[in-house]
């Protein structure tokens, strides 16, 4: 170490002491000529910086459209495997029947097909637009004159419509599912389209059966109505106050005839209450959440089976 | 060679300061902040000769007199101190190993964020808090001592520190000339 240091730190320390003994007018100078001097370098290093920056949050923005992309894909993915397995367990629903009539039936019955069948066929819900130019005929190039128009049933209702309907053979009361949810059914069928309900809508009706979840698996419970109530949550009645209901409970639909014996989901219980003097419970439930942008459903039809009608003539 | 230096001092501390004043935040809700000028302190002292480290660091400290709202000098002489510290604490460091010189960016930042903010009370007869001062302190030095780590593996890597020279040149001897290894 130098031999000057000592004295010049010495010389230092007491230039410090004559700084903070100094007027308050050198520490204002001394504070603006620092401030001036370091300003064009924090300019520079917050452009710089804010550069970065941007660049970071468009690199991050990339790759969370990747992956909502990713998301959205999957998604449907998962949406057409549903369908596929709904498809599936009808189909074995069905074959199950089919066996079990084949082997209940007299000898020369046996090989007699089922007279009605049930199929899950593709779907497109035409927007409100595209809707409204259906019904004013607009869509229809031939128009009314030539008899070319859809059914008066269809045109007059305010209901959504789908993109199928007689010559898709629905009937009324054919299930409108998405996925493995049953979401609707179809009220009203025309030539070429048909009116359909939502599971929330008031006006719709449907058979439905509690399956409570236990330790040793799941348990099928009371049976009742689900009525939309035009708000979000539907009604489920009928359940007597002798039937256990939970909330959490699923709500799938109840076997009738022509529905094949595989349940759907409708939704499940949300709120469960029983007044001291009531006969019922008062029972809401929560359907699937559905997308915003509903364009592509599936409908659960039931035909009559072509092949035995003509094996009856 | 010597004006290169001095200039490349000059900018380091002007480089230091900027950033820290436009790019450390000012508040860190007790989580720490590195202490920039004192890596540059220490720095100093590895590159120039005693008397100069001193004065360098004196303006450095009048710097950062300037950027604060206390009385002036209180940095300017605790800064020419921590010089004369160092310069005494040469036999620790001239070795310029990593561990070393980062030892000496804790040592210097502790030394500084504790001196400073209680010099400054003693003097303007506040109260002070010396729990949080050392708290602060000692968070500041970690964090000082990580950046400064980071710099000197930065700039050892650009100047192929392992391969044929070295970034900083041991003392005493002449500086600022390539060690052949």
């Amino acid at each position: 170490m130098s031999s000057a240091s000592g004295p010049v730190t010495c010389v230092l320390m007491l230039v410090g002491a004559g700084l903070y003994l100094a007027p308050d007018s050198v520490a204002v100078r001394l504070r603006a000529v620092v401030a001036d001097s370091l300003k064009p370098g924090q300019m520079a290093t917050c452009q710089l910086s804010d550069k970065l920056r941007a660049a970071t949050a468009h690199v991050t923005s990339q790759s969370e459209r990747a992956r909502q992309q990713e998301v959205e894909q999957l998604r449907e993915q998962l949406q057409a495997e549903q369908a596929r397995a709904v498809s599936l367990q009808l189909q074995l629903a069905r074959l199950a029947d089919d066996q079990l009539r084949s082997e209940s039936l007299p000898g020369p019955l046996r090989s007699l097909p089922r007279l009605t069948s049930t199929s899950l066929i593709d779907a497109t819900v035409l927007g409100s637009a595209l809707a409204e130019k259906w019904r004013k005929g607009k869509l229809l190039d031939r128009g009314e004159a030539n008899g070319v128009r859809e059914s008066e049933l269809v045109i007059k209702s305010n209901r959504s419509l789908v993109d199928l309907g007689q010559d898709g053979q629905l009937s009324p009361e054919d299930g409108m599912l998405l996925g493995r949810c049953v979401i609707g059914k179809i009220e009203r069928v025309g030539r070429w389209s048909s009116t359909f309900l939502l599971l929330t809508d008031a006006g719709y009706r449907g058979r439905a059966q509690l399956v409570h979840q236990t330790d040793t698996g799941f348990v099928y419970g009371a049976k009742g109505i689900l009525e939309g109530q035009g708000e979000s949550r539907c009604r489920l009645k009928g359940i007597t106050s002798s039937e256990s209901v939970t909330v959490g409970d699923a709500v799938y639909t109840a076997t009738r005839e022509g529905v094949p014996a595989t349940p759907l989901y409708y939704g499940r219980v949300v709120e469960a209450t029983l007044g001291t003097l009531d006969t019922e419970w008062k029972v809401l439930v929560e359907p699937v959440p559905l997308p915003n942008d509903l364009t592509s459903v599936q409908i659960l039809r039931t035909a009559v089976n072509r092949d035995r009608l003509s094996a009856g003539l | 060679m010597i004006v290169l230096r001095h200039v490349g001092i000059l900018l380091m501390i002007y480089l230091g300061l900027v950033l820290q004043t436009s790019l450390v935040p000012a508040e860190t809700a007790g989580m720490g902040r590195p202490f920039l000028p004192a890596i540059v302190l220490v720095m100093i002292a590895v590159w120039c000769e005693a008397t100069a480290s001193i004065l360098w660091s004196a303006i450095l400290g009048l710097l950062i007199d300037g950027l604060s709202t206390e009385h002036l000098g209180i940095e300017l002489a605790l800064a020419a101190m921590l010089a004369l510290g160092l310069q005494w604490m040469q036999p620790v460091w001239r070795s310029h190993s990593l561990l070393a010189l980062v030892s000496m960016f804790m040592l210097t930042c502790v030394t500084w964020r504790i001196t400073a903010p209680m010099t400054h009370a003693v003097l303007a007869g506040r109260v002070i808090d010396i729990h949080s001062v050392l708290t602060d302190a000692v968070q500041d030095s970690a964090w000082t001592a990580v950046i400064g780590g980071a710099v000197i593996l930065v700039g050892r890597g650009l100047m192929g520190h392992g391969s044929r020279t070295r970034l900083i040149n041991p003392s005493p001897g002449p500086r600022w000339q390539p060690v052949a290894r």
